[in-house]
């Protein structure tokens, strides 16, 4: 049970001059199952070392229960960490490796038989007990670095992607199998990861992270309704929401008219500036009339319960990838049809990349509810 | 006309006379096995030939005088000098060969954990040793070890003044190279200096490939820096130490140039210092016995060959493992 701040946290590694974490303020609540995301190269990992203290801060702080960790010893954080490449001890059997901390802190055998029986029996690990890492599994090899740190009984977990190792089914197995255990333990968990399906799944709340600073923070729904940049909402989302250069061209009392490229579309709040237009591919409908955007299909994926079709507006180069129910029998390569938003979908973003629809109360209210 | 020809060519014998393209592969091969069958595979050979004969090579190949065992029942039951030597040669290859071992692992673990852009520099200062010239060593060594005017003996001196550890010092200037106490000791430690770079270069790379991973999340389950070393690292490196220590044990136990050198080639008063090598040396070099020196040559390969078998045993690599 504890809660984790980072306050200004900055880290710049010897030998270069650039900054990899830009002054990170982050709060993780007790209890929560915290996930940052973020594309290859972000610094997710290195905050996570940071406050495993594997790695020391270059300034700032890191609290756990309010207090200062920043100089402590990884072994006296209370954290325990599950690797990407889980980090077993090869030499050691399954039931050694999650003594071993047990062992460091000079519990009795009979204290270490039994917590460790205790775990494994509980993700169903104790027949495996006395084999070596290299015979198992992936997914056991898996549970086994997570039992490692079950042990230790750590006021933290931390996880550096600890499911991109394993094929895609065994990922969606080991996702619940880890939720469930988060609700089981209730401890503050902090997990890594770039994939956006991990994040949307697992987390209560998600941090996403850009190029060394925290975009956004906020429950997946959130995060995904109202993303407060345009990162957020590319990030999020597959296939990724579409991104449209316009500009206002009429105003009334509903809103505002943007043309964007060859199309013409209507938002219900007030923009005067040059923009980007950002449309979920799930957001499109086909217009009966000639609205929004007329577009050529190029090519159409049928994925069963979902069409995804890649259009080009007529009179463009870029492409925008249109996602509807099925049967979509109007999705026909070479068709050329209209496409418009759904009325309120649209999301539209400043030139920086900015949202500048309002966040509605729907934000604060998935805020409140996160945990649990 | 055509058709007919093209459908039933006539059979060519196929040319085998002279096929340079199947040839030059061994060709190109062929030198390393010219040169090993001359000076590798034959001198083997004919040392075990010449162990079963009596030889003096100044009479030419007609000399040859089969005795059996002979030569191998004299070195084994009336050549005590033989006897004298494999013990010498067995404590200075435990003498030198044990610390070896025993400071470049946590050396290594040491360079490996706690330097940065040092490292090399470091690692390069204990790696020249080894690609000095053994006389060279062997002639600096003598230098220090002089008994009136070599550093070691003043630096004793200079400890005498201190209390404690003074009690211990030795009275007089000690005579190294002379007084036979002492020859074994300073062979040793001229051989364990100089392997100690070579180990730790080996350990080093060995330690490259514990994954980093691993001793972070010792750190994190609470093992100090010396646990990581004690419960990770060495266990991995078990078969790396297999390989130095094999290496050793073969080197060690055919000493030659440093004993020889730092006792003018006597092998020091009452021959203290004379290995086994040094003493088959002798026997083919200075008495013009051949076949007795090769047997003791086959000889020394078996206790090797025992030796490396105990040490498979030790620390081999076992399947179950
Ligand atoms: N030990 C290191 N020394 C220097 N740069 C590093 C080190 N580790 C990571 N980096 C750099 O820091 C950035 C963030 O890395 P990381 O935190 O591993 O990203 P990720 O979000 O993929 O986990 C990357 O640009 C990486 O090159
Ligand atoms: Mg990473």
């Amino acid at each position: 049970m504890a809660e984790l701040s980072l306050r200004k946290l900055r880290k710049v590694y010897k030998g270069s001059a650039d900054a990899v974490l830009h002054d990170i303020d982050l709060d993780v609540r007790d209890g929560e199952f915290m996930v940052f995301v973020g594309p290859s190269g972000c610094g997710k990992s290195t905050t996570l070392r940071l406050i495993a203290g594997l790695e020391e801060i270059s300034s700032g702080d890191i609290l756990i229960d309010g207090q200062s960790v920043a100089g402590a010893p990884a072994a006296e954080r209370g954290i325990a960490m599950v690797f990407q490449s889980y980090a077993l001890y090869p030499h050691m059997t399954v039931a050694e490796n999650m003594a071993f901390s047990l062992k460091m802190a000079g519990e009795s055998q009979q204290t270490i038989q039994s917590k460790v029986g205790k775990v494994a029996e509980t993700l169903q690990l104790s027949s495996l007990l006395d084999r070596k890492p290299k015979t198992l599994s992936g997914g056991q090899r898996q549970r086994v670095a997570s039992g490692r740190a079950i042990v230790r009984t750590p006021k933290i977990f931390l996880f550096d992607e600890p499911l991109s190792n394993l094929d895609a089914s065994l990922r969606v197995q080991m996702r619940l199998e880890l939720s469930k255990l988060h609700k089981d333990l209730g401890t503050t968990m902090i997990y890594v990861t770039h994939d956006q399906v991990e994040a949307m799944t697992l987390g209560s709340r998600i941090a996403v992270f850009n190029a060394g600073r925290v975009e956004q923070i906020g429950t997946p729904l959130s995060l995904f309704h109202h993303p407060e940049n345009q990162f957020v909402a590319g990030f999020l989302g597959s296939p990724k929401m579409n991104f449209i250069d316009c500009e206002p061209i009429a105003r009334n009392a509903g809103g505002s008219t943007l043309r964007c490229g060859n199309g013409v579309v209507s938002v219900n709040f007030h923009v005067t500036q040059k923009c980007v237009l950002g449309v979920r591919p799930e957001d499109f409908a086909i217009s009966t009339e000639s609205v929004g955007f007329c577009v050529r299909i190029d090519v159409v994926e049928q994925l069963g319960d979902a069409v995804i079709a890649y259009a080009t507006p007529v009179d463009t180069h870029t492409t925008i990838v249109i996602k509807l129910a099925p049967p979509a029998s109007q999705l026909r390569i070479n068709a050329m049809l209209w496409v418009h938003p759904r009325p309120g979908s649209a999301h539209v973003f400043t030139e920086a990349g900015a949202a500048l629809t309002q966040l509605t109360d729907l934000s604060t209210e998935r805020d409140a509810d996160y945990a649990r | 006309m055509s058709s007919l020809s093209a459908s039933s060519p006539k059979p060519v014998a196929p040319k085998r006379r002279f096929d340079t393209r199947r040839l030059m592969p061994y060709l190109f091969i062929s030198p390393f096995f010219i040169l090993f069958g001359i000076f590798g595979l034959f001198p083997l050979l004919f040392s075990v030939v010449l162990s079963l004969h009596s030889w003096d090579p100044a009479a030419g190949f007609e000399a040859m005088r089969w005795v059996g065992f002979d030569n191998y029942t004299f070195a084994l039951t009336r050549d005590d000098w033989l006897h004298a030597s494999l013990y010498n040669t067995l404590w200075i290859a435990l003498v030198a060969g044990l610390p070896q071992h025993l400071i470049a692992l946590p050396l290594a673990y040491f360079l490996h954990t706690c330097f940065g852009r040092w490292r090399n520099l470091v690692v390069g200062l204990y790696f020249l040793p080894f690609i000095t010239s053994t006389v060279a060593i062997a002639l600096v060594f003598s230098a220090l070890f002089s008994k009136d005017f070599g550093v070691v003996n003043s630096i004793l001196a200079a400890f005498k003044s201190v209390p404690l550890v003074g009690a211990i010092m030795p009275e007089q200037s000690v005579d190294w190279a002379n007084n036979p106490q002492y020859t074994k000791w300073m062979i040793s430690f001229v051989v364990f200096w100089r392997f100690v770079g070579w180990n730790t270069v080996l350990y080093l790379a060995a330690l490259q490939t514990v994954p980093r991973d691993l001793l972070e999340a010792a750190e994190i389950d609470g093992a100090s820096l010396w646990r990581r070393f004690r419960y990770i690292v060495l266990p991995l490196l078990k078969p790396m130490m297999f390989f130095a220590v094999t290496l050793t044990i073969i080197g060690n136990l055919q000493l030659f140039e440093e004993p020889f050198i730092l006792t003018g080639g006597t092998g020091g008063t009452d021959q203290a210092g004379k290995t086994a090598a040094m003493h088959m040396y002798w026997v083919a070099f200075r008495e013009g016995d051949f076949g007795t020196a090769s047997a003791i040559a086959w000889l020394l390969f078996i206790v090797i060959a025992a030796v490396t078998g105990l040490n498979n045993r030790l620390l081999g690599q076992r399947e179950n493992d």
